[in-house]
């Protein structure tokens, strides 16, 4: 089977307001990506797009943004009502398949609703959740107190989770805020902003041209769990295990993890279902929670996972990309350096 | 990370353009559906509306509530329905100190998974108390029910303290059949509700970005202000922020004539929501001269304002040659209403081809 690469990538985030549509955000990190590769745009034969017309509000709208990409030749294109990470893990399975020989990822996310998170609510079950109005907040609080219960992490544990992720924040003033959902403060749940990332992967005869060595994708995988929260076990994420599991990750070494953690304990339960003897580093590129362009924050975390690796800082490094409520569906991405 | 600014040069009008900014208006998107109902959701809404709570038995007597149709584990079909307690116990909670408007208590309230006696999995759904401090993991709480009982999950119109010290015996099931016409066979097929309705109501602020924002300025002012790829020479009406056939950028601002060609066009006769003209109007892909690609305007009024002689495509042919009718002064704004519609110039008759534009 032939050996696929990560060999370019660009991410950015800005302020929703900015003025800028999806193709505008795009279209600079697509030409990144694609610089780094050393491809040219005819070359990329599979396209993946993702990202959620429901964060603008408009339908079609997300079609503007497929301008920040020739559309010629033609090409196979996929696009994903989803996080870009689902979108990098089909173009993988395609190239596989011998589809192609390079693709292009793109996932963008303009947050312009007045309440920027209400979204995710359009995930709920229609018949059982969603007509008693809690908010994603509300659900992923549920899951920080049956951790908190469960005795495997405290409100400190989650506050040194936000001093990390947050610079200047500290933990006496993380203390003395309000909850929006206890035992969850503001600060607790990610900062939602716009943004979009371009991640290029290329088959083992195409990475010749890329500026730095390739992340080689060694594995990945992603498991969904049951639709009703009160069937799950909230304080660990055993779709997470299950794919750590398969791939070898758990009980290995890696140098590098990031975490696509939406709200603070979940990086303690996804970082926990990881099972990996030693982690080297959790979440170098800052993780979800300052910044969080829903449906680009997957992809962006392995954008840095393989980042890590093609600028020699790791051997091995784990992105994840999480879906749905509280850690729902959870996808796992192995990248290692080496000759292929 | 941070913003990168790329994206701006090269879009948008000349420096004499009328303004740059970026437009925001108000969107809200409302969706409305009926949702049928498969036979565990019928079961289970239908129980609800004769104030009784039904889970499903699994092969190996587990019980889920709310009930399902098939383990989600291992795919086996569900052993059967089953009646449980009204009553249980808190398995993990949240306080909502600013709940939603659209939150059906209204005030502050506990969102809690809830074990019902009886059941092996939890039930989400409020708890009505007035302080946090009220709640805890393991507490008793039972049922209020709403009056009338409709057959949603809100006929539970939240939990609440239950001090009768009957909660939290894990086992036993007793349904509570405090009004309607008596239990639901086990097969669960009597269930009378059949569907739900289920609303989504999101206001936006919605941004068309920079490059069309300049484009929608443009028309404010009397103009049709496209972009020219510098590598292929396409012209876009509207704008783009790079090439969408070559990828070539930045792409220049391109003043237009506003004169051009129809390429294909509609009678529409038939109305549908959000229509603002009357009928029947024509719809047209127009091709402006020096543009490469078409877009779609108004081809004369509509109903009584037809500009077209009957308004009905009498007139109207592939290759029509056509320009545009604005609204008046004071009516300009960055809006495509700002160009009411296209009407026919030129001589009755002329031909495709007649109209000197070239073919590109």
């Amino acid at each position: 089977m032939t050996a696929v690469g990560v060999v370019g990538f660009a991410a950015a985030t800005a302020e929703p307001g900015d003025g800028r549509n999806d193709a505008e955000l795009l279209a600079p990190l697509v030409s990144r990506a694609l610089g780094d590769s050393g491809l040219a745009p005819d070359q990329i034969d599979v396209l993946g797009t993702a990202g959620s017309e429901f964060l603008g509000g408009v339908v079609g709208g997300v079609m503007g943004a497929f301008d920040a990409f020739p559309g010629w030749p033609p090409r196979t294109h996929s696009h994903l009502e989803g996080d870009g990470a689902f979108a990098l893990y089909e173009s993988w399975v395609r190239l596989l398949a011998g589809e192609g020989r390079a693709a292009l990822v793109c996932a963008f996310s303009r947050p312009l609703a007045e309440d920027r998170r209400s979204v995710l609510e359009l995930q709920h079950d229609p018949y059982t959740v969603a007509p008693l109005g809690p908010s994603a907040a509300a659900l992923a609080a549920l899951q920080a107190r049956a951790l908190i219960d469960s005795g495997r992490a405290s409100e400190d544990d989650l506050a040194r989770i936000v001093a990390a992720r947050r610079p200047a924040t500290d933990l006496a003033t993380l203390a003395g805020q309000p909850y929006v959902a206890s035992p969850l403060r503001a600060l607790d749940c990610s900062t939602i902003v716009s943004g979009a990332a371009a991640v290029v992967l290329a088959t083992e005869e195409w990475t010749g041209a890329a500026r730095r060595p390739p992340a080689w994708i060694t594995g990945a995988a992603h498991r969904m769990e049951r639709r009703y929260l009160g069937a799950r076990d909230l304080t660990s994420s055993p779709s997470t295990a299950r794919v750590a599991g398969d791939l070898g990750i758990a009980g290995s070494d890696i140098d590098v993890l990031e975490i696509h953690a939406p709200f603070s304990h979940q990086e303690l339960i996804i970082a926990g279902a990881v099972g990996a003897r030693r982690i080297g580093r959790i979440n170098p590129s800052g993780g979800a929670l300052p910044a969080d362009p829903v449906m680009a924050t997957g992809l962006i975390r392995i954008g840095w996972a393989a980042d890590a690796v093609m600028t020699g800082e790791a051997v091995r490094a784990v992105g994840h990309a999480t879906n749905g409520p509280c850690l729902q569906h959870n996808l796992l991405v192995l990248m290692e350096a080496g000759d292929g | 990370m941070s913003a990168d600014d790329s994206a701006r040069r090269g879009t948008g009008p000349g420096d004499d353009s009328p303004a740059r900014a970026p437009l925001r208006a108000p969107h809200q998107l409302a969706l409305s559906y009926r949702r049928s109902l498969g036979r565990a959701e019928r079961t289970f809404l239908s129980g609800l509306a004769r104030r009784q709570i039904w889970g499903s038995r699994d092969v190996d007597g587990r019980v889920s509530v709310p009930p399902v149709d098939w383990d989600p584990e291992t795919g086996a079909p569900s052993a059967g329905f089953v009646p449980v307690d009204e009553r249980g116990r808190v398995d993990t909670w949240t306080w909502v100190p600013d709940p939603a408007p659209a939150s059906p208590l209204g005030r502050p309230h506990a969102v809690a998974l809830i074990r019902l006696n009886g059941a092996n999995t939890s039930l989400l759904h409020l708890v009505d108390v007035d302080h946090p401090e009220l709640m805890s993991r393991g507490m008793a709480v039972k049922a209020d029910w709403a009056d009338p009982s409709v057959g949603g999950i809100r006929d539970i119109r939240a939990f609440v303290p239950d001090d009768s010290g009957s909660s939290g015996d894990p086992g036993e099931a007793t349904s509570r059949s405090a009004a309607g016409p008596g239990p639901v066979p086990a097969d669960g097929h009597t269930g009378d509700v059949d569907h739900v309705i289920s609303e989504v109501g999101i206001g936006y602020a919605f941004e068309p970005g920079w490059t069309l924002s300049a484009f929608l300025h443009s028309l404010a002012a009397r103009r049709i202000v496209g972009g020219c790829c510098p590598g292929c020479a396409g012209v876009y009406v509207p704008p783009r922020p790079r090439c969408p056939a070559c990828g070539g950028e930045p792409m220049q601002p391109r003043d237009l004539p506003g004169t051009g060609t129809v390429t294909a066009y509609t009678v529409v006769h038939i109305p549908f929501p959000g229509l603002t003209i009357d009928l029947p109007f024509t719809w047209a892909w127009i091709r402006l001269d020096g543009a490469s690609v078409p877009f779609a305007h108004l081809l004369g009024g509509s109903g009584a304002d037809p500009g077209l002689g009957d308004g009905a495509g009498q007139q109207v042919r592939v290759g029509l040659r056509v320009e545009p009718v604005w609204v008046d002064d004071a009516d300009l704004a960055p809006t495509w209403e700002s160009i009411r519609y296209f009407r026919p110039i030129g001589p009755p008759g002329a031909e495709p081809g007649d109209d000197g534009s070239g073919s590109q």
